[in-house]
């Protein structure tokens, strides 16, 4: 060290090469001596594109611009879907999505009072909730999910070791946000189609039905049933809102669409369900006030109560009584109903839980 | 004197010149828009108030009005038709459905307009028509017919007793409607725009009144009801 200091005295140039070097190697030191756990950068998470089946007869799929469907983007909301840790520290800590809403069940759950809405065939669905609040797509209602239901705190995730990567690669940006969140949970929601029930492969010419599902199906596309006015082929619903009488008075407890729209129109209307999987997702109406399918059928048959508000085509010449259907056209019609059922969709392991 | 004959010759040939001017080309193609509205008596349809009154005295109201148009045909006045094949669907309550839009119309000069309400039969065959949420919810039973759903208006008359609900659906090629009106247009200058007005009323009378309490309020299935509706079809709309 003398002999390094009294050659720098000796040659001014030597101590500026000197300064310069010592300039270079501290960093250096403390670079080499701070490391960090490796980062995936995005160059090294190459997006891969989902592109989901257009099925015959279904219509078009209603995509995101802003959120387009990813494995990736999928992957991440299934892991979401299953984690309890989204829901941690708010009112309904220690659940999960999929607590709710079961894969057996059509991602419904079977519970008395308000009937959880399946998570199925969503990508055709414009309107969210029952009174419709919720119409700018899934990511909205998702946002929904995580902002509101669930009250997220998504330093939860972000304390994690895996998640921080999975948004990274996702969405390019390894800070878990609420937005990304609810960006991930409606890709993987809109991915999850049911398009294979004995219904569906019967109208693609690949099935066919027994005679009381024809009989059955008679009833629903005909003036007999006129089940096909709301509950239109193929996707089993209308995208629309409906009073079908279930009550004659209304009150803040059952505007339904009223609600939203402060339309005296929509007074009573709540929005047509599908009935993809119908047989796996009791109880029926909104309020679950339903039990079987043959309750429901039994309601539009004799119980539909008349007011200002039901829907015009619950008060047609001669079914002011109701449809007045036979036990056997009954029985047929529900046999019709449980050919909605897609097998595939509620045994899919890529909708299980990862 | 010889380089002043020059100079009048040159500059009377440059104001020849800058004064020819040169013809545009002729357009190839032109266009045509047609908006529809829709009213009950000269007012603009609103959604649900029982506010309008049919020949036959039924007070009623109006919750739903959709239909398609279809199979329009631009006629010059020499005769020579140009034909466009595209079904528009038209929801009375969602104003996005109102513009019609013909693209590639040969400049002429335009004396008449023919088109069918609803659909003509070749299209009137189940899931020939797009993919789209109103078409899948527009759609006739096989078991019925088939094809689509020409319209469906749909509301609430004052019975007797209180407000009854009603259906007049309209579908299968027995309601097959073709209409024409006179009109003016050219398309030389400019693009053609023109107004097509349903007055709703219309259904319901000329050259036969409907009755909701005497005829009946769902028509859907019967024949005469859809007929006797269809055949009041050639007074509905105007075109200016």
């Amino acid at each position: 060290m003398d002999k390094l200091y009294s050659r720098l005295n000796d040659k001014p140039m030597n101590r500026l090469k000197l300064a310069i070097s010592f300039c270079c190697l501290v960093p250096s030191l403390m670079y080499s001596g701070c490391k960090e756990d490796p980062v995936i950068i995005q160059s090294q998470c190459k997006l891969t594109p989902l592109e989901l089946s257009q099925p015959l007869f279904y219509p078009q799929l209603i995509a995101s611009q802003q959120n387009p469907l990813t494995e990736e983007g999928v992957a991440l909301g299934r892991k979401l879907y299953y984690d309890t840790l989204l829901s941690k520290g708010g009112p309904h800590s220690g659940k999960a999505c999929a607590t709710c809403h079961i894969q057996s069940k059509s991602f419904s759950l079977n519970t008395s009072g308000t009937a959880i809405i399946p998570h199925v065939n969503l990508a055709w669905k414009t309107h969210f909730l029952w009174n419709g609040a919720i119409d700018q797509g899934l990511e909205e209602a998702m946002m929904f999910e995580v902002n509101t239901f669930f009250n997220a705190d998504v330093s939860h995730l972000q304390k994690t070791k895996t998640y921080p990567s999975l948004y990274l690669c996702a969405f390019g940006d390894s800070i878990v946000s609420v937005e990304n969140t609810a960006n991930a949970l409606a890709q993987f929601l809109r991915s999850m189609t049911a398009t294979n029930s004995r219904y569906d492969r019967y109208l693609r010419g690949q099935g066919q039905l027994t005679t009381s599902e024809k009989d059955g199906m008679n009833i629903f596309l005909s003036e007999k049933g006129d089940c096909f006015h709301c509950h239109t082929i193929p996707l089993l619903h209308d995208n629309e809102f409906h009073n079908i009488g279930l009550e004659d008075e209304f009150n803040s407890s059952n505007w339904g669409r009223y609600a939203v729209t402060n339309d005296s129109n929509d007074i009573g209307k709540f929005m047509t369900p599908t009935l993809t999987n119908i047989e796996l997702t009791a109880p029926y109406m909104h309020d679950g006030r339903y039990a079987t399918l043959m309750d429901v059928v039994e309601h539009y048959n004799t119980k539909v109560k008349i007011s200002n508000f039901v829907d015009p085509i619950l008060t047609k010449n001669n079914k002011e009584n109701g449809l007045q259907l036979s036990e056997d056209d009954k029985q047929d019609l529900v046999a019709f109903l449980k050919s909605f059922t897609d097998q595939s969709f509620i045994s899919n392991p890529d909708f299980s839980a990862p | 004197m010889e380089l002043t004959k020059i100079s009048i010759a040159l500059l009377t040939l440059v104001l020849l010149i800058s004064g020819c001017k040169s013809e545009e080309p002729m357009p190839k193609t032109s266009s045509a828009t047609i908006d529809v509205n829709h009213t009950v008596d000269n007012a603009i349809i609103a959604s649900g108030k029982v506010n309008y009154q049919n020949t036959a005295n039924n007070q009623y109201s109006i919750t739903r009005l959709e239909y398609y148009l279809s199979n329009f045909r631009f006629i010059q006045e020499n005769g020579e038709v140009t034909r466009y094949d595209q079904v528009f669907y038209i929801n009375a309550f969602d104003s996005t459905s109102f513009r019609l839009f013909f693209d590639n119309l040969p400049p002429a000069r335009y004396t008449s307009l023919v088109y069918n309400f609803g659909l003509i039969p070749k299209q009137n065959i189940s899931n020939s028509l797009s993919n789209t949420n109103a078409n899948a919810n527009m759609f006739w039973p096989e078991m019925m017919g088939g094809g689509y759903h020409f319209m469906k208006l749909e509301g609430r008359y004052k019975d007797s007793i209180a407000l009854t609900g009603y259906a007049i659906h309209l579908g299968t090629n027995v309601c097959t409607l073709q209409l024409s009106s006179q009109i003016d247009a050219s398309t030389l200058n400019k693009p053609i725009h023109l107004d097509l007005t349903m007055d709703v009323n219309e259904w319901f009378t000329n050259p036969k009144d409907y009755d909701f309490i005497t005829d009946g309020r769902y028509t859907m299935g019967d024949t005469t009801l859809m007929t006797h509706i269809t055949d009041n079809g050639q007074t509905v709309f105007t075109l200016k």
